[in-house]
């Protein structure tokens, strides 16, 4: 399989943004099941002549490029992106509009701004980008699909330095209708208890995150060793089975996993699947941490994931808002990120450092 | 090793036809599929349209779907009819398969019926995960039993095309053994008020090329083709060979192209490099053509910088179809495939005038019994997203 | 011309590129603030929907959006 190196990454997100070396050391607090991203001052890295009239996503997003591409001296040759659903603030204002106005003029740019490939046609015109351009709305396959692309685009020698990237949004009725389908929590707990409490339901989040991501060695950047997705599991022996078919073609072996990063997102319906797969495929004191209850969940939250790995090889430690299980080993080099929405959507991702 | 790679099955619904065989008909005969809607209730619908001819009810049987037919958005089940038409079930269990599929308006056909209410109470909750992109695509792997990859992609106007060139790509490089690949779009309240809203819609039937035209027609449809590897493709069943393709961004305006042409030049630069054919070898272009005043024209730039003084036969089959946004790129493919299993080009209808910065005029009548050896399919987007394709005949 | 000046910096969100001389003369589009075609519609939807009034023939546009002054000429032209 392929190897690819992150040379840089920005984030968005409840937690904030990656500024410094600290990130991530005290975790942001929330009681309510609905967390929101820190948002930064957005004039830092976006010109206000592009800020007009531009949607929060698009904000948010576009901030989380720039961040990325900040110190690169060159285009990236290819941009692909991922979100779950899209613009949906712009989506439901044009919506609205055009119940209210039954057919009587309408105001067109939030029809514009709902396009699932904003955030990636707004990079490559800010940046002035004529390259390859991507975009996926695959649930929560997106940022997977994103990355898949990338690889084969660096495979293919089509491209060196690919920007990928994924953002996602909620909006109150977005939470409000899926909070009719029991999504969420309850009762109000506090981000930090998130898996203590054994009920149904999660807290939602949203976020973006970018990286340039290369196909030219570098010994001091994370290397992606492999991405796998795969659809509807029928038990655990078929993720255990994916599981095996992802390690072989990564040529990591099992015992090189110092971390399991884990989806696991406090929603006793689905949580076990985490459990199973960590008991069914290492020791029981392998270390894992868990990055749901920092961003909450959405469709596109493996991007936070993998900015966290980024952080935790770079900097040789685990920040401390990521409370670990499993005994602390000296060094973390390879670390397995392992998601799934609803026993739908499965994604592992291996980064390590060389 | 690189893979080719074939076309083994192709599906079809649209305006003019429900199928591959009545879609050919009607390209044959040069019979439009556009006129008034019947279907979708929208005040002011006196515009034309592509609508496809049959009730939500009417599709569902199509389908094969009996059981919650109400949690099938429009989107989805014109998505189920033509992927289980270019699908062939195949007996080998180790093929590693996949489905890529493209949507802008996944399944806004339910939601904009329900928003409203559902603002206000909870009801209809059956619904609620059906709204998404996604949903149309995994309603479909669930039907054709495809799990191994699924990926979904929404890049307006190109999105299928990009969906048929990256299931070609992952076939090339020995990552998938098949691909179903294509996309779907039904007409929505919300698309057609958004591209009123941005005054790009003709009163009458699109006129693509043409000095006069007035914007574009927006129709619905799917389509989907069945790519295989060469070494699992049986050769009975293969219908021509992806040879070719290539995506670039304009980077100039969130809805226009740019006016010199210039992404859409890149694409289809792109696409005759790793085709590895020169210009003159392309027997016919199917044209993005939508009528629109800006993208007629960068096109037509496009192509005569591509081409210079040899420009294939080139037609855009909008005016058949109306624009079916995401589903626009496999719908065409599925023009090109069957112009080169047929040796026919379609007509570019309702054309009189050349656009006077243009040095050609579109075909403007059915060409039959024509040697159609290469054919490219270019399809280009809303944000500058240009992809352009290159199908040829199995050799 | 203050309420409509006020209302197209609302609906084109023009608070943070505006010019500190940013006046009723000021060209709107091209040069001075380089709006867009999008824009224009907004613009024209505006007026249909605060205003009641429709520019019916598009060549009408160039020189009634030109600068705030020409489009609050045009409003008042065409009130009644």
């Amino acid at each position: 399989m392929m190897k690819a190196y992150i040379t840089s990454f920005g984030i968005v997100s409840p937690q904030g943004s990656p500024i410094n070396d600290s990130w991530l050391d005290e975790m942001i607090l929330y009681h309510t099941s609905l967390i929101r991203c820190i948002e930064p001052d957005f004039k830092e890295l976006i010109p206000p002549i592009y800020l007009r009239k531009m949607p929060r996503i698009l904000k948010i997003g576009l901030y989380a490029a720039m961040m990325c591409l900040r110190n690169q001296t060159s285009q990236p040759d290819a941009i692909t992106t991922g979100t779950g659903f899209g613009c949906l603030e712009e989506l439901e204002k044009f919506l609205a509009q055009v119940i209210e106005s039954n057919g009587k003029i309408m105001f067109p740019t939030s029809f514009i701004h709902s396009t699932n490939n904003l955030v990636g046609s707004q990079i490559a015109m800010m940046t002035k980008n004529n390259n390859y351009n991507m975009n996926y709305v695959h649930r929560s396959f997106s940022f997977e699909n994103a990355l898949t692309d990338t690889m084969l685009l660096l495979e293919e020698k089509q491209a060196i330095n690919v920007l990928t990237g994924c953002i996602d949004e909620i909006t109150d009725y977005h939470f409000k209708v899926y909070g009719y389908l029991d999504f969420w929590k309850a009762s109000i707990i506090c981000n930090k208890e998130l898996y203590s409490i054994d009920t149904k339901g999660t807290i939602a989040g949203e976020g973006s995150a970018f990286f340039n991501i290369s196909s030219e060695y570098s010994s001091e950047n994370p290397i992606i060793n492999g991405v796998h997705t795969f659809y509807k599991p029928d038990n655990h022996e078929e993720i255990n089975q994916n599981f095996e078919l992802f390690l072989n073609s990564s040529e990591i072996q099992k015992n090189k996993i110092d971390l399991l990063l884990l989806g696991k997102n406090g929603d006793q319906q689905f949580d076990s699947i985490y459990d199973n797969f960590a008991t069914d495929n290492f020791s029981s004191n392998i270390q894992i941490a868990l990055y749901k209850k920092l961003c909450g969940e959405y469709h596109t939250s493996t991007g936070f994931a993998l900015g966290v790995a980024c952080t935790i090889l770079k900097n040789r430690k685990i920040p401390a808002s990521l409370v670990v299980s499993g005994n602390s080993k000296k060094e973390i080099r390879n670390i397995l990120i392992y998601n799934q929405y609803r026993n739908t959507e499965h994604s592992f991702i291996l980064i390590g450092m060389e | 090793m690189l893979r080719r790679v074939f076309v083994t099955g192709i599906g079809i619904i649209c305006a003019p036809g429900q199928d591959v065989p009545s879609f050919l008909d009607s390209l044959l005969n040069s019979k439009t599929g556009i006129g008034c809607l019947q279907h979708l209730d929208i005040t002011n619908n006196q515009r034309p349209f592509g609508e496809v001819k049959f009730s939500n009810v009417a599709l569902a049987q199509m389908a094969g779907i009996s059981e919650d037919i109400e949690t099938y958005s429009r989107t989805t089940l014109l998505g189920i009819i033509a992927a289980q038409e270019a699908f062939n079930k195949l007996s080998n269990k180790n093929i590693r398969s996949g489905l890529i599929s493209a949507t802008t308006v996944g399944g806004m056909p339910l939601n904009e019926i329900h928003y409203q209410e559902q603002l206000q109470k909870n009801i209809h909750s059956n619904l609620i995960e059906t709204y998404d992109c996604a949903d149309s695509t995994e309603r479909i792997a669930d039907i054709l039993k495809i799990k191994h990859y699924l990926a979904t992609i929404s890049t307006a106007c190109s999105s299928s095309a990009n969906a048929i060139m990256n299931g070609a790509r992952m076939i090339r490089h020995n990552k998938l053994d098949r691909v179903i690949a294509g996309g779907t779009d039904a007409l929505t309240r919300f698309t057609i008020n958004g591209f009123n809203a941005l005054e790009i819609l003709d009163s009458t039937p699109c006129k693509p090329f043409d000095a006069n035209r007035k914007g574009l027609t927006l129709g619905e449809g799917a389509a989907f083709l069945q790519l295989e590897a060469e070494d699992i493709a049986d050769p009975e069943k293969i219908l021509c060979e992806i040879k070719g393709y290539g995506n670039a961004n304009d980077a100039f305006h969130t809805t226009a192209s740019s006016p010199d042409g210039n992404g859409a030049f890149l694409a289809i630069k792109k696409a005759l490099e790793s085709a590895n054919l020169q210009p003159d070898e392309i027997s016919y272009i199917n044209a993005h053509g939508t009528g629109t005043e800006v993208n007629d024209l960068s096109e037509g730039k496009a192509v005569m910088m591509a081409f210079g003084a040899k420009i294939p036969p080139l037609s855009s089959t909008k005016a058949f179809t109306g624009h079916t946004l995401a589903a626009a790129g496999a719908v065409e493919a599925v023009v090109s495939i069957l112009a080169i299993k047929n040796n026919f080009i379609p007509a570019n209808l309702n054309f009189s005038e050349r656009i006077h910065e243009l040095s050609f005029d579109p075909v403007i009548k059915c060409l039959k019994n024509q040697p159609v050896r290469h054919v490219m399919s270019n399809s280009f987007g809303f944000g500058g997203n240009n992809t352009s394709l290159i199908f040829s005949r199995f050799e | 011309m203050n309420k409509l000046k006020s209302e197209i910096i609302e609906v084109l969100d023009l608070h943070d590129i505006m010019p500190p001389d940013f006046n009723f003369d000021t060209p709107l589009f091209v040069e001075g603030l380089g709006l867009d075609s999008v824009d224009a519609l907004e613009i024209v939807v505006l007026m249909e929907k605060t205003y009641n009034i429709k520019i019916e023939d598009p060549r009408d546009r160039r020189t009634a959006l030109y600068n705030i002054r020409s489009i609050a000429e045009y409003i008042t032209k065409h009130q009644n």
